[in-house]
């Protein structure tokens, strides 16, 4: 057993270390394999984009030729690309800007305080886990006719702002963070949302966002301590 | 407030347990969770504000109208819909109780299109988490350029799956894509996919598990990444193969994930294809790819029937709760926090 | 966190009366309540732009600095200014033709507003013929439905007995336009009256004709002024096409249960459907199983295999294999003129073939939609909606119309002004859809098509199509299964209407 160690770990030179190198290239090799025929489409998107419309539908190739410019050009004026892009960008920000306001919220709001409907606040937020947007679109276009808010940046921007995966994240967040007893108090809540909203914009998950405010944890200690019992 | 520091990394280790009511976070130097009698560090009390009563409702009250108008109650109309046959005006509506949901169970395009879901489902899912699994595992043995793979695993995932889908039309297209072109002198099969059901079927799962292929590999590759290498190591040492060390001990230990990657591809596959059916196929050739979801909203929309459409979204969501609970019941006792 | 402010921006690019042409992105809401809020936010030094007479589509309310106050304050004076001197009666049109048709929509619209200043017509373009119907159907439920909808034929069922409908005809007569309704082409008239009354004005009608590609037929050694007039000759031609090289296919198909079975019975004198199509009454039945349907679609099914016939799809999805020279004919609709004379393919156009004996040669049936206008708005905006409606009837401007489209004239002055001019002797195939629809008198089975839930039926016709000709039912079982879905269908729309 002892020897096998050895010839694996205590080896420096000779065959062993020919076996872990073949090891490694075998394993790089079959990466890059993968990641070519994973990137295909993207690279025969690109290659027909450079392509003319004869090009395109003939024997297909791989072939970059030189409409790139053109085929480009019409399409952004064709579909007026700018103001999709526009659309496209306008709402992403402004349903992200809400639905993380709103989750920092709500989570905190569930997570430190203790009031007589915490519960079904609670399940009233989760259960929209359960209800995929395709399901109930119907119904849905419904309501936000009634509401006028058809073709309008609000019915677009609204609705996606209450989201549930938002107020898990930092319901996560804020019960990985300790409270703890000490003397010096500063602070309001609403300054620690404001710490988990910058905090937020750089992390990803709450592991790291948990990390990041790592150094401003004892301000948040002190913070929460000043409302504990 | 330097001990609480310190205290805090070295205790970062430590399994974590919430008893019941999530109120005291405990760290048990015993494994499994030990009850209160055996408990060994109470390490601190949630942190409760009292002092503003009506402070909580003002921060809940956003979400909370949000999800009353956008979520409730479009689902408790569709409920309510599900129940009468109304005409597209809305002009005569008739109460029918079960009526719909019969007649639905009863048209074989109905029970058609189950079957379709399934193998659909099926398809993306089990493929889709096995590919990842192995990809994962590959990208865990390359340490230097992880990240650099791990970027070009990922990038597909960033891809609208209507978009996807017609990339992965022109690469499949019967006359000018480059995918039957190469397969021409080799597999027989019709590419076809306006008249060939089976093409149809081959072009929305591969791009449906193609688009979906960089969440499963994050998700496994933090997993992975959270398995201890010493046992593997210890494994080999011990005798065994690469593959009976996959086997037998990374595998077991990458349940939780496995499972929560297997659900989380099923409510994919069920629900956020829409787009891709819409924007490629369209039900597919006679109703090859008319999954579920499809449709409720060719029956609603395009066809009119409110009422048959109802009935199909009430048993979709009936679907989508069943598979979140299960789901949420296993996470949250599996995955400690 | 507070967000307060009126900043509203405008969503829809509009224009102003008195042409001005503005692309800001700012929306406007009107409220009471938020505008007593504005203002007196105005006052304070503190908001923005607060407008009037304007459609609701929802705010955006952002806090907003005084350096920006002092310009979009003179903005807010401008706009104001300028709806108050010009208030024109709204009108909303809402259309479903994209590409070059939406754009000789616009100019339709564009031209009626620029020749009167009491109405404005707003065309919107609002998507698919199916998506326009339902937003226009939820926009109704929920009291603001457009003025005037654009609806495919297959809608006419729908629509006539929703209630929710002002018939044309009435709409004229409250208003007091006279109208020449003799004036109106025969078939297209045909398809839109209840009890010898129009309901809805034809808009965009169209009917299939005969697409091929002269330079494939002279490239095969057939005479390019020679199109085939019978379903046989197709064969032979088709034959002689693909074994000289000249094309991949003989033909495809545009559209494919509407040309080829809907068109098809009627050009041959049949009835698609019993009750004269649904026009005498509920109790509906399909016909396509018949004896004709029968023979038509298993020699579709056998020039499939043979790959004399090509399936592209529904609807314009086959399009491109035409376009392509893959295949050297398609019937399709006659809207699809526009598009061929700007694809560069050297094309001609013919009458749709016929099986000849013993089938007469009877009228085609008009495909297309129509302008229907919805109950639930004020008299001042129905005089409104009747001028615009008699504009777009005008002789003058259907033969505009017809010019930059394709689709046929509806009226016969409009016909004789195109006629006079030389247009069809310059343009022949424009003559061709209009010749089909009159080639006789409609008959009872051929006047049109009124069935409940069409949309469905015809998916459902397409669907079994599609079974056939990918070989997984015979023609006959194709066929009988699609007639039996069919009725159903037509049996549960009947149901609701007893």
């Amino acid at each position: 057993m002892s020897q096998k160690t050895a010839k694996q770990t205590n080896v420096l030179g000779g065959l062993q270390l020919n076996k872990v190198n073949w090891e490694k290239l075998y394993i790089h090799l079959l990466l890059i394999t993968i990641v070519l025929i994973i990137g295909f489409p993207l690279i025969y998107a690109f290659a027909i984009s450079t392509q003319s419309l004869q090009e395109v539908v003939g024997r297909p190739t791989l072939r970059i030729s030189n409409n790139l410019l053109g085929n480009y050009r019409e399409a952004w004026v064709r579909s007026d690309l700018g103001r999709l892009l526009f659309n496209s960008i306008f709402v992403a920000l402004t349903s992200t800007i809400g639905k993380i306001t709103m989750a920092i919220l709500s989570a905190f709001a569930i997570v430190f305080f203790n009031f007589r409907f915490k519960s079904l606040a609670f399940w009233t937020i989760f259960i929209t886990l359960m209800l995929p947007v395709p399901v109930r679109i119907v119904s849905t276009y419904q309501v936000i006719s009634d509401l006028g808010w058809l073709n309008s940046y609000v019915g677009l921007t609204v609705p996606l702002m209450a989201s549930a995966t938002g107020t898990f994240f930092f319901r996560q967040f804020y019960r990985t963070i300790p409270g703890q007893t000490t003397e010096t108090s500063w602070g309001r809540p609403h300054e620690v949302s404001v710490v988990c909203l910058t905090s937020q914009f750089m992390g990803q998950y709450c592991r790291l966002v948990c990390g990041l405010v790592h150094l401003r944890l004892e301000s948040i200690l002190v913070a929460t301590h000043d409302y504990s019992h | 407030m330097m001990q609480s520091r310190e205290l805090t990394s070295s205790l970062r280790n430590l399994p974590k347990c919430t008893n019941r009511r999530n109120q005291h976070t405990v760290w048990s130097l015993s494994k499994p969770c030990a009850t209160s009698k055996e408990r060994v560090i109470v390490m601190s009390q949630q942190v409760v504000f009292k002092k503003n009563k009506w402070l909580p409702y003002i921060l809940l009250a956003p979400q909370i109208v949000i999800t009353i108008v956008f979520f409730f109650w479009p689902a408790i109309t569709s409920l309510r819909l599900a129940l009468y046959r109304t005409t597209p005006f809305g002009d005569r509506t008739f109460f029918v109780g079960s009526q719909n949901f019969q007649r639905l169970f009863a048209s074989p395009q109905y029970q058609r299109s189950l079957i379709t879901t399934l193998m659909f489902s099926a398809s993306v899912t089990l493929l889709g988490v096995a590919i990842s699994l192995c990809i994962a595992l590959l990208l865990n043995q390359a340490v230097r350029g992880r990240t650099v793979y791990r970027t070009a695993i990922l990038w597909p995932y960033g891809v609208a799956l209507p978009i996807s889908g017609i990339l992965w039309m022109f690469m499949m297209h019967p006359t000018f894509g480059i995918v039957p072109y190469f397969f021409e002198g080799i597999i027989d099969f019709n590419f076809d996919w306006i008249l060939n059901g089976n093409a149809a079927m081959l072009l929305v799962i591969l791009t449906a598990i193609w688009t979906n292929l960089g969440y499963n590999v994050a998700f496994f590759l933090a997993g992975l990444q959270a398995i201890p290498k010493s046992l593997q190591e210890a494994a080999l040492v011990d005798g065994a193969t690469s593959l009976k060390a996959i086997r037998y001990i990374t595998l077991p230990l990458l349940s939780p994930t496995t499972f929560f990657l297997l659900v989380m591809n099923v409510v994919y596959s069920l629900f956020d294809t829409f787009g891709l059916i819409d924007a490629v196929t369209k039900g597919g050739p006679g109703n090859a790819t008319e999954i579920l979801i499809y449709k409720a909203y060719k029956d609603g929309i395009i066809s009119l029937n409110l009422g048959s459409s109802a009935a199909q979204s009430v048993i979709l969501m009936v679907l989508a709760t069943l598979l979140t609970v299960f789901q949420f019941g296993f996470i949250e006792r599996k995955v400690s926090y | 966190m507070v967000i307060t402010g009126c900043i509203f921006t405008i969503l829809k690019e509009g224009n102003l009366s008195g042409g001005m042409d503005y692309r800001l992105p700012i929306t406007v809401t009107h409220s009471h309540k938020l505008d007593l809020y504005c203002l007196h936010k105005i006052i304070r030094g503190r908001v923005v732009l607060v407008y009037q007479d304007f459609r609701i589509r929802g705010g955006i309310s952002v806090r907003f600095s005084s350096k920006n106050l002092v310009a979009l304050v003179v903005l807010t004076v401008i706009l104001a200014g300028a709806s108050v001197a010009n208030a024109k009666t709204q009108i909303d049109f809402w259309f479903s033709l994209g590409g070059q048709l939406g754009e000789t929509v616009q100019q339709l619209v564009t031209d009626f507003n620029n020749s009167q200043d009491e109405f404005e017509v707003v065309a919107f373009f609002r998507g698919a013929y199916a998506e326009s119907m339902t937003a226009a159907i939820a926009a109704y439920r929920a009291g603001n439905a457009p003025h005037i909808l654009q609806v495919y034929e297959v809608g006419t069922q729908t629509m006539l007995l929703s209630g929710a409908i002002y018939p044309v005809y009435q709409l004229m007569e409250e208003q007091g336009i006279e109208i020449d309704w003799d004036d109106f082409v025969s078939a297209v008239y045909a398809y839109y009256t209840h009890k010898g009354d129009l309901y809805s004005l034809p808009f965009n009608s169209s009917s299939p004709i005969f697409f091929y590609n002269r330079d494939i037929f002279e490239a095969a050694g057939l005479d390019p002024d020679r199109p085939p007039q019978t379903w046989q000759e197709v064969e032979e031609y088709s034959r002689q096409i693909i074994e000289s090289g000249a094309a991949r296919y003989g033909f495809t198909t545009g559209w494919p249960a509407w040309v080829q079975l809907e068109t098809m019975h009627a050009w041959h004198g049949l009835p698609f459907a019993s009750q004269g199509n649904g026009f005498d009454g509920l109790d509906v039945e399909l016909l396509i199983n018949g004896e004709f349907g029968m023979k038509h679609m298993s020699a579709l099914a056998r020039w499939q295999e043979e790959g004399i016939f090509h399936y592209g799809g529904r609807g314009d999805s086959a399009n491109w294999i035409f376009m392509n020279e893959d295949a050297a004919m398609m019937p399709h609709s006659s809207a699809l003129i526009g598009s061929m004379k700007q694809s560069g393919l050297n094309w001609d156009a013919a009458m749709l073939p016929h099986w000849g004996e013993p089938y007469p040669m009877t009228n085609t049936i008009i495909g297309g939609a129509t302008l229907w206008v919805l109950k639930g708005h004020s008299e001042e905006e129905y005089r409104g909606v009747a001028e615009f409606l008699n504009f777009v009837a005008q002789p003058e401007q259907q033969a505009w119309w017809h010019k930059q489209t394709g689709y046929v004239p509806i009226t016969n002055s409009a016909a004789a002004i195109l006629e006079a001019e030389g247009h069809f002797e310059k343009e022949p195939y424009q003559r061709i859809a209009i010749d089909q629809l009159n080639y006789s008198d409609p008959t009872p089975d051929t006047k049109g098509l009124r069935l409940g839930n069409f949309v469905e039926i015809r998916n459902v016709v397409e669907e079994e199509m599609e079974n056939i000709f990918a070989g997984n039912k015979s023609v006959e079982d194709g066929l009988n299964d699609a007639v039996k879905r069919a009725n159903q269908l037509l049996e549960e729309f009947a149901e609701m209407y007893q």
